[in-house]
């Protein structure tokens, strides 16, 4: 039952793998206690207290950017032994590209230290990413005489397993990414007759404008709607159609409210940010209305992550190709040299050292 | 055009069918009364300059809503509007502003009324930081551990490793058998 493969060296991909697991481990183990430590806390002390977001966000934002850092780092490193030369020679870019935009984002005048650690890593990572692709399609390119294009799908194609994982560490990125725009988020409320007008100003430099159009009441199937109605400016220009936000009643087939209205948020999204509008209700039963307006920076990172990481998933398990192919029937598995890719089908390693 | 007379407009608008002098009044939109204001949820009172005050909102975040919703006040009352909790929270947190208080002593107001539990997280404190430590000292631990056993097996089973970490030639530190296999591997390549 022993596994042919050994953790030799604490300084090798095997062990920043393992280390990438104590992470996630320790995530798990940070949310449990958290948990349960209104419990303890009562057991010990005798005294409940609430353990809420701010203490989650408090342990885990740390452990999470250790994570994304272990994410770039991971693929950098060789398989059971690292060597300061090629670990100078592997980190140069990626480390280069992470101070450039930690450098860039505070100049801009970001400040906020998770959010810019965040998107910092997310550049490293990247620049982990496309560093390996690079270098292997060129290896192709240089082997065979490919065109780029095509040693780009062939090296990813015939190595499925390792380039869809590095796909999949994209979407982890864009995750991080969406999550890091959190610290920009802005919101107001503000209670607006017909024709007035609120401003709110984007993380991202722009003003918008929300004018008050009016409240409008129907009835629909099985529910009765209010909507209200307002126009957008961005930086003074019309921005799309208006947004409308309801309150919706649902009733019973008497025409009787039945539990509490709904709300539907009207939402604009764009890959920047988006914009959420939610008619909170009515002042004394007028048009004079209540919204609350947000704008939510890169939430739709959120989806592309997603997709992406679906995406990479469906690579790197789609069946057949690839070196942890069964060779002479016989599934293998252990170390060894890769020495381009036609070579894939004698190799007898679950992952190529590298190209 | 139309067939309707001067004299027939003016009496269908004393009759009130068409309400001339009326209607001008209701096209007051600035106030106008919505047609079912019961069917447009609970009534709002007007925003004020402390519902969007960033002071404001600082604390309330740092505090648990009693609805039930594990929400702090914040959250609770700007996404659910069917609270009455969160709205009279608020009116307290901005009865002890406008009586100068900080936002400590807010704070510690709150947990005198209502219990440690108004805190959306524990404060700081006693026994308290072992709920914020634990866990990374508990990651930081097993970590240590980890890398001090991998050391260890570094330099007990592969001695000849750190040659090949410093850069010695390649194949320094092959077993025979290792080099045997790699010599089957690059013979098989050359075929």
């Amino acid at each position: 039952m022993q596994t042919e493969a050994h953790l030799e060296r604490a300084l090798s991909r095997e062990a920043s793998f393992f280390f990438n697991n104590l992470l996630l481990v320790g995530m798990a183990f940070s949310v449990l206690w958290g948990t349960l430590f209104p419990i303890i806390s009562e057991l010990v002390r005798g005294t409940q207290v609430t353990v809420g977001p701010p203490f989650f966000n408090q342990v885990n934002i740390p452990i999470g950017l250790a994570l994304l850092a272990l994410t770039g780092i991971g693929p950098l490193i060789a398989w059971r032994r690292a060597s300061p030369q090629n670990l100078r020679r592997h980190f140069l870019m990626p480390v280069g590209s992470s101070l450039l935009v930690a450098t860039t984002l505070v100049m801009m005048g970001m400040r906020d230290l998770y959010a810019t650690m965040a998107l910092a890593l997310a550049a490293f990572v990247i620049g982990t990413v496309v560093q390996e692709f690079v270098r292997g399609s060129g290896a192709r390119h240089r082997l065979h005489g490919e065109n780029y294009a095509l040693a780009f799908f062939r090296l990813t194609g015939r190595n499925r397993r390792r380039y869809g994982g590095y796909i999949v560490h994209l979407g982890i990125v864009a995750y991080f990414v969406a999550f890091s725009g959190n610290a920009f988020k802005r919101e107001v409320e503000a209670s607006l007759k017909p024709g007035e007008s609120v401003d709110l100003a984007s993380p991202f430099g722009h003003t918008y404008t929300f004018t008050h159009i009016g409240v409008s009441q129907y009835e629909a199937l099985n529910r009765f709607v209010s909507a209200a109605t307002l126009e957008v400016r961005k930086d003074g220009r019309i921005s799309g159609d208006p947004l409308t936000s309801e309150k919706r009643q649902h009733v019973d087939s008497f025409g009787r409210p039945t539990f509490e209205p709904s709300t539907e948020a009207a939402i604009r999204s764009t890959l920047r940010e988006d914009l959420y509008v939610v008619y909170a209700g009515s002042v004394n039963g007028t048009e004079e209305t209540v919204y609350r307006l947000t704008i939510n920076p890169l939430v739709a990172w959120v989806w592309i992550g997603g997709a992406i990481l679906v995406f990479g998933g469906v690579v790197t398990m789609w069946p057949g190709g690839g070196p942890g192919r069964r060779v002479g029937g016989e599934s293998v598995g252990g170390y060894a040299a890769k020495i381009g890719d036609e070579t894939v089908e004698r190799i007898e390693t679950p992952e190529p050292v590298a190209l | 055009m139309s067939s309707t007379t001067r004299r027939d407009f003016l009496r269908l608008g004393l009759a009130g069918v068409v309400p001339v002098f009326r209607g001008q009044e209701s096209q007051d939109t600035a106030t106008a009364r919505l047609w079912q204001p019961e069917m447009a949820g609970r009534p709002q009172g007007r925003v004020t300059d402390y519902q969007n005050d960033p002071f404001v909102i600082g604390i309330e975040k740092r505090l648990r809503c009693t609805c039930g919703c594990n929400l702090d006040i914040h959250t609770c009352r700007t996404t659910d509007f069917t609270c009455t909790y969160s709205p009279a929270l608020h009116r307290e947190v901005v009865a002890m502003i406008e009586k100068d208080m900080s936002a400590e002593e807010i704070l510690a107001a709150f947990v005198d009324k209502y219990s440690e539990t108004a805190l959306m997280a524990p404060p700081k404190e006693g026994f308290n930081w072992a709920g914020y430590l634990v866990p990374g000292v508990v990651i930081t631990m097993v970590g240590s551990a980890l890398l001090w056993i991998l050391l260890r097996r570094q330099t007990a089973v592969s001695p000849t490793g750190v040659a090949a970490a410093v850069g010695a030639p390649f194949g320094t530190g092959l077993s025979s058998e290792d080099a045997a296999r790699l010599q089957e591997e690059l013979g098989q390549l050359d075929g």
